[in-house]
């Protein structure tokens, strides 16, 4: 009998490393598709990718791109949110992430004649995106460690000009770590957020398919999580409503 | 004018009334004539009642006595509110030989299960004038008694014209609820809601239809939406206007057995957005009718709900797609294109709009540009999409626009525009193709710097990169435990370094405090001064017996005798200068401990 048993997960085993498709594989699948622009076939190649774990920046970013030119733009938009989280600066991610939502909105405007581009989230929110979180923590460390070496130069400087410098260090020292601590700070006290990826939906009034629905979040959108509950989470949205959300309709933002 | 008077009495509730009312057609009789009085009664919100007849003053004959009017012949349903309300007349005729005052009396209602009063008319008094020779009218209208009746006309005309069947009706079209099994609900016998599409699958941007009907076993009903589908991967367009009636005509159904009338209440275009299985979610609504005959009937409310219904939605296939093929374009498609002026001076701009019209949505399409001769250049411009609801089935139109520049003079052919579409019903892909004018352009030519792109550059994306990195994003700092370690760590390491130097330096404190305290002690120098003789260096012994002997003395502070003397017996061997013998030494050591000892210093 266990032998048996032995032999079936063998062979499951075998079959499942069969039909993995290797990762390069998927890429170069990707790219084709998208030269030829079937968009929805790259899209499913780097979806693969990024379910087997491939989520670095150059993988995210062109599952948004693809996901831009097949007309996907709140999956697109949460793709570039991503990477621009991990990331200081990504120029290139921006702009696509700018170049989306202006597409959005144009086809809202030429749908209802009303569009919305972007909607800043709270300072505080904005405070703790400038760094991403590991480079938070990092400088933060590194400015503690400034501030202590300013401090012992300080103390062991003889000469008035060595004392003024090892000062104005260990002031640059306290400015430089206050900064990166409080958005290290505001980072970990943002709320939960996530992005709506789909269009149409609106906000239902029970964790159920079936539920009533009330107002309507534009795709794309940040909304903040505040409960969570059997595959919905209750969110809010920008105009202040709560309501429930699929968690599949939603993508959320890491750390 | 007809003399109307009315009563009301409120009983049991507050919105029911018993109105009972009689009037006199004409006004004022004319003696040797005959007059009529009409007898009403009328019932808003109430059990049954029953009027009793009429009771004439002596002198007036009776030519006609209608009786009581009945409940139950002449219903009306509606009225303000929503109320039920009931009304009945019959008529008398009276005529009275001379003029004179006259009386009618006895106009009440009794409540028919306990024969209580629950309304009455006072009596009226009917005022006879003398007849200067007038003749009655051949045809006087009867007098409405409540003042304009919601009656059709005829229903209080006596007697009632047999009506005229109407032709049998023919339900026909997409409204009508499909024949055969039921699909897309389960059958109630109090009613039910169904949902259906128009069809299982559909192509990204393809047009469906979905309807939602109320079968409920009554000829009409009323509806309170409590929850519309939703429509979550659609764009959509609803093709009524939801009513509070529920539907505007009601479809006799047969299912088991029962009858039925079914109504549509809910018509939407559906356009998919996105591949995959699609599910439009349920409707559910309350729906009242009426239960039993229009006068003994009750109002039944009924919660229904439709089942969702789920839609198959694929992308347009890659077998044979052209190259340039703009995914969403869906057709069969119609395109017109048309310039806003053909004549114009080089360097001026002109608008080419092209139009597409379709079947589907093309509100998402983004139309490629057309490909233009030299000469003209071409700029950006707005587009705009909407859906035709107007028309069966609805049609998307997109416009998009685009500013022309043409730069040198004569006629400029613009040339034809392409567009590449997939047609659902063929599954193939096919060609449009639209003209697009010549345009005349006058002027001398002019020229603008090569830009090389006529794409706005705010839409335009970065590169899709094909040599990606295969990297895997990892973050180290993911729990606040981690980062709030790691930041300590300095401040903590800052912390012991300095908690170390300070314990370091107390402990150095308390043994050099020690140390003193060992070097002034007489009783430890005096165990020092021992220890040294008996290393055999007696010189080194009495010197500490000196100090011992000195920092007793300054500790008790007081001068004794035998210190004075032990002092110069310990200063005569020191600074005698010749070897001492150990023993005596030793005596003088003890000689000293007894000094102190005595003087309190040990």
């Amino acid at each position: 009998m266990r032998a048996a048993r032995s032999l079936t997960l063998a062979l499951l085993l075998a079959g499942g490393a069969a039909a993995a498709v290797p990762a390069q594989t998927l890429l170069s699948r990707a790219a084709e598709a998208e030269s030829r622009r079937d968009h929805a076939a790259a899209a499913r190649d780097l979806e693969e990718l990024v379910a087997s774990g491939f989520d670095g920046r150059d993988i995210v970013a062109n599952l948004g791109h693809v996901y831009t030119e097949a007309g996907r733009f709140g999956e697109a938009i949460w793709c570039y949110e991503r990477v621009l989280r991990r990331r200081v600066v990504d120029l290139e991610v921006q702009h696509n992430l700018q170049a989306t939502r202006l597409r959005l909105a144009r086809r809202d405007a030429a749908r209802t004649g009303r569009a919305v581009v972007e909607t800043p989230p709270p300072l505080s929110v904005q405070w703790g995106e400038l760094l991403p979180r590991d480079v938070s923590v990092t400088l933060t460390l590194l400015g503690e460690l400034l501030i202590v070496a300013a401090w012992a130069w300080r103390r062991r400087s003889e000469s008035e000009m060595a004392r003024v410098g090892a000062t104005a260090a260990l002031c640059t020292a306290v400015v430089f770590t206050g900064f990166t601590a409080t958005v290290m700070l505001a980072r970990w006290r943002a709320p939960v957020e996530s992005v709506v990826l789909h269009d149409g939906l609106r906000l239902l009034q029970a964790p159920r398919v079936d539920a009533v629905p009330a107002e309507a979040v534009r795709e794309g959108e940040r909304v903040t999580t505040v409960g969570h509950e059997a595959g919905f989470l209750r969110v809010r949205a920008d105009h202040g409503h709560s309501g429930w959300l699929r968690e599949t309709d939603l993508g959320p933002l890491g750390p | 004018m007809a003399l109307t008077a009315a009563v009301s009495l409120c009983a049991r509730e507050a919105s029911a009334i018993v109105r009972v009312q009689l009037a006199v057609e004409p006004p004022r009789p004319v003696a040797g004539l005959p007059f009529r009085v009409v007898y009403g009664l009328q019932i808003q919100n109430d059990r049954p009642a029953r009027a009793t007849p009429l009771e004439a003053s002596p002198g007036l004959q009776v030519l006609m006595n209608g009786g009581t009017p009945t409940i139950g012949n002449f219903m009306v349903f509606g009225g303000s509110g929503g109320s039920v309300q009931m009304q009945s007349s019959v008529e008398y005729v009276f005529v009275a030989p001379r003029p004179g005052r006259y009386t009618v009396r006895g106009a009440r209602a009794l409540a028919s299960d306990s024969n209580r009063v629950v309304a009455e008319h006072p009596p009226l008094t009917i005022v006879v004038e003398a007849n200067h020779g007038q003749t009655p009218s051949p045809d006087p209208q009867r007098p409405d008694p409540f003042g304009g009746s919601p009656f059709p006309p005829g229903i209080f005309d006596d007697p009632i014209a047999p009506p005229v069947p109407p032709p049998a009706p023919v339900y026909e079209g997409p409204d009508v609820p499909p024949e055969g099994p039921l699909t897309g609900a389960t059958f109630n016998r109090q009613g039910f809601a169904r949902a259906m599409l128009s069809a299982p699958t559909a192509v990204v941007g393809e047009a469906v239809e979905y309807r939602a009907w109320v079968y409920v076993p009554a000829v009409e009903a009323g509806c309170e939406p409590l929850q519309e589908p939703t429509v979550t991967g659609f764009w959509s367009e609803s093709l009524i206007t939801p009513r509070q009636a529920c539907a505007d005509r009601w479809i006799p159904q047969t299912f088991e057995g029962q009858g039925l009338t079914a109504g549509l209440v809910r018509r939407l275009a559906l356009y998919p957005t996105r591949a995959g299985a699609l599910t439009v979610g349920p409707l559910r609504m309350n729906v009242e009718y009426l239960v039993g005959d229009s006068f003994f009937g009750r109002r039944q409310m009924v919660p229904m709900a439709s089942g969702p219904v789920s839609l198959t939605v694929e992308d347009a296939p890659l077998e044979g797609r052209p190259r340039g093929y703009v995914p969403g374009v869906v057709g069969p498609v119609g395109i017109t294109a048309a310039l806003d002026r053909d004549r114009v001076v080089a360097g001026e701009t002109v608008t080419l709009t092209l139009r597409l019209e379709a079947s589907a949505y093309i509100g998402s399409v983004t139309a490629p540009p057309p490909a233009l001769p030299d000469g003209v250049r071409r700029l950006p411009g707005p587009s705009h999409s909407e859906v035709d609801t107007g028309i069966f089935p609805p049609r998307g139109i997109a416009t998009h626009t685009w500013r022309l520049v043409a730069e040198r003079p004569g006629a400029i052919a613009l040339g034809t525009y392409a567009l590449d579409t997939f047609n659902p019903s063929t599954r193939r892909y096919e060609r449009i193709t639209a003209a697009l004018p010549t345009l005349t352009v006058t002027g001398e030519a002019v020229s603008h710097p090569p830009d090389g792109d006529d794409e706005d550059p705010a839409l335009r994306l970065e590169a899709f990169n094909p040599n990606a990195r295969l990297d895997r994003h990892s973050a180290l700092f993911t729990t606040p435990f981690r980062a709030a370690a790691t930041l300590a760590a300095p401040p903590l390491a800052l912390a012991l370094w300095q908690l170390s130097k300070l314990l370091k330096r107390r402990a150095a404190a308390r043994k050099s405090a020690r140390d003193e305290a060992s070097r002034n002690d007489p009783e430890a120098l005096l165990a020092q001064s021992l220890a040294r003789l008996e290393d055999n260096d007696p010189r080194a012994a009495l010197d500490l017996a000196g100090r011992a002997l000195d920092r007793g003395r300054k500790s008790v502070d007081t001068e004794s005798t035998m210190i004075a003397e032990v002092q110069r017996s310990l200063d005569a061997v020191r600074f005698a200068g010749a070897d001492t013998p150990s023993n005596e030494v030793r005596a003088l050591i003890e000689q000293v401990r007894a000094a102190l000892a005595e003087a309190g210093a040990l």
